[in-house]
């Protein structure tokens, strides 16, 4: 019998899981890709608003396929395109690198796409059952979250998404930014290189830019030098430590911070909840700085924007954004201070990142879960619960045997699951175990 | 390699994870029922507090308790941070590395080499037994030990 296998959105974790089991499939499998936009591979992250917007990974670190690191790097020297493993792409590029991998098995059938929203999974004898916005009911053998990350509808907060906000006309509009990670400094190197002479207002918490990349060769870490399982506290100062005592002897921090991403799931898996509560309350913001850094062509241009003072960073807690005939009052409360104040500006750009309430997601089939108790928020909101080999968990805790996930929507499960170099050892793993049943 | 740090620690990890839920045990008597001198395994104790693996309360009716279940602390973690990195020689860790005083050229020690390989096999053994576990499988020795001897 065929294995028919449902993946729920086609971004780049659906996409890298479709094509790990087209590769590894000989026939008896199929897969259906189901995705309300038109193209495939244009999640958030491949779905630039501006086409010069670059990866934050080098080349090298980029293939669709674990067993098969060089796979990217030689699809572009086939596609005549200039690229070294260790520079920085376009996000566009890689679009498009994710729509030529499918391309094979779209051809020739073992992966079919359909255009249609999910609003509704429901788990049955023989596998789940999706509910489709078109009327239509899809039968599978397994199903497969590829939601990426739950997003809250519209914007109750006031402010307008940054991935999907054109960039504005005027170059003179005063343009604020909550948040100062990876997406602010996309718009900015955009509106620079477009010749924006309008000021630009960075707003965060700590006011902390993303590290620039620097050349780096990553501590070879094993898992048996890492004191997995023990407190916050001391895996920081171990961390610290280590740092201290890497760089006395000349090596760069990046090295350490670069030794340890291999491990960042196991070490999470070990880490005690407390821990966890502490780790997202205090020094999420600084890690993910370190860790999320910037190529360093966006650095350069980072580093005169602020020099010439077109780009302020402020430092400050967001609050309210009001919108009115002259433009939008930006409230915040500055840093060491009671008292709120107000900024005006034309446009205000909600940068704060990708986690968000669990709850308040706007994807219809994740709430529908959620509401029927086959789905559970995790007890720190970072997601949906899933077990260690994916499968989604159930309100009491028990995990569906032919409902699981990929990629961001299982960050609760493992919090390093963000990046293309994660999500396709977990596509390879989660293809091998969809095509044993 | 296993000191005398991380043994007694891991049998002071299983005395607590005897305990009825809620009570705590004094270090002296975790010291005598486990023939460890006392200021030893104080020193041990308050490593294993800054590691987070125990709470510690002081006055009557205090002592010692896990902070969390016994199931949820496995065997590795504690003796990690006891003992330092997992590995059979001192060389064999990139971390806490301390060369041998009669090595020529350590990148090329086939010896270091293969333990390199080795400790990542201690990981997977260690990381995976939990310290409740350790307690069942002492339990259970001991009790067929005793069946068998009534059977004698």
């Amino acid at each position: 019998m065929t294995r028919h296998i449902a993946i729920i959105g086609a971004g780049a974790s659906g996409t890298l899981l479709a094509a790990n089991i087209a590769r590894l499939a000989q026939a008896r499998v199929h897969v259906t890709l189901v995705e309300k936009r038109p193209a495939i591979g244009r999640g958030i992250a491949y779905a630039p608003i501006d086409p010069a917007h670059l990866l934050n990974t080098r080349v090298r670190n980029m293939s669709a396929f674990a067993d098969d690191p060089d796979h990217f790097l030689h699809w572009l020297k086939d596609t005549a395109i200039t690229a070294t493993p260790d520079c920085f792409v376009t996000r566009e590029c890689y679009g498009t690198y994710l729509n030529h991998i499918l391309a094979p098995a779209l051809a020739d059938g073992r992966v079919t796409r359909l255009q249609d929203d999910c609003l509704s999974v429901s788990p049955t004898d023989k596998g789940a059952t999706l509910e489709l916005e078109s009327g239509g009911t899809l039968i599978a053998s397994a199903a497969v979250l590829a939601t990426g990350h739950l997003l809250e509808a519209g914007s109750a907060s006031g402010l307008d998404s940054p991935w999907t906000t054109p960039l504005p006309s005027d170059d003179r509009a005063r343009i604020a930014f909550v948040g100062t990670g990876l997406t602010t400094l996309d718009w900015v190197a955009s509106l620079l290189q477009r010749g924006h002479k309008g000021p630009l207002i960075a707003l965060s918490r700590r006011g902390l830019l993303p590290q620039p990349h620097a050349a780096s060769t990553p501590l070879r870490l094993s898992l048996a030098d890492i004191p997995v399982g023990s407190s916050l506290l001391f895996l920081t100062r171990w961390f610290r430590s280590l740092v201290r005592s890497h760089t006395a002897r000349g090596g760069d921090w990046r090295d350490v911070v670069d030794g340890i991403r291999p491990h960042t799931q196991t070490l999470w898996r070990h880490l005690p909840q407390p821990s966890r509560r502490q780790f997202l309350r205090h020094l999420a913001t600084v890690w993910d700085s370190h860790r999320h850094r910037m190529p360093p062509s966006t650095a350069a241009l980072m580093a005169r924007a602020l020099e010439t003072g077109q780009l302020t960073l402020v430092r400050g807690a967001f609050q309210t954004a009001r919108r009115d005939e002259a433009g939008i009052a930006l409230g915040y409360r500055p840093r060491g201070s009671q008292r709120s104040t107000d900024i005006a500006v034309d446009l205000a750009l909600d940068c704060r990142g990708i986690r968000r309430r669990p709850q308040d997601t706007a994807t219809p089939y994740i709430r529908d879960l959620l509401h029927r108790g086959l789905a559970r928020v995790d007890s720190l909101d970072l997601g949906l619960c899933f077990d260690p080999e994916s499968r989604l968990c159930d309100a009491a805790g028990r995990p569906h045997r032919q409902i699981l996930g990929i990629g961001p929507v299982t960050r609760a499960a493992f919090w390093e699951i963000t990046a293309v170099p994660d999500i396709r050892e977990q596509a390879a793993r989660l293809a091998k175990t969809l095509l044993a049943g | 390699m296993l000191s005398m740090k991380g043994k007694y620690g891991l049998k002071a990890m299983c005395h607590l994870a005897g305990l009825p839920a809620g009570s705590m045990a004094q270090s002296s008597e975790i010291a005598d029922a486990n023939a460890i001198s006392k200021k030893f395994l104080d020193t041990i104790l308050g490593d294993l507090r800054h590691a987070g693996f125990v709470h510690a309360r002081k006055g009557r009716g205090g002592g010692y308790c896990l902070t969390r279940p016994a199931e949820d602390i496995m065997v590795g973690h504690v003796l990690r941070v006891l003992d330092g990195p997992l590995a059979p020689i001192h060389c064999a860790s990139r971390t806490a590395y301390h060369r041998c005083s009669d090595c020529p050229d350590e990148n090329a020690c086939s010896v270091r080499l293969t333990m390199l390989e080795v400790r990542e096999a201690i990981a997977s053994v260690l990381d995976t037994k939990s310290v409740a576990e350790m307690r069942r499988m002492a339990e259970v020795e001991e009790r067929d030990a005793a069946a068998a001897l009534h059977a004698s």
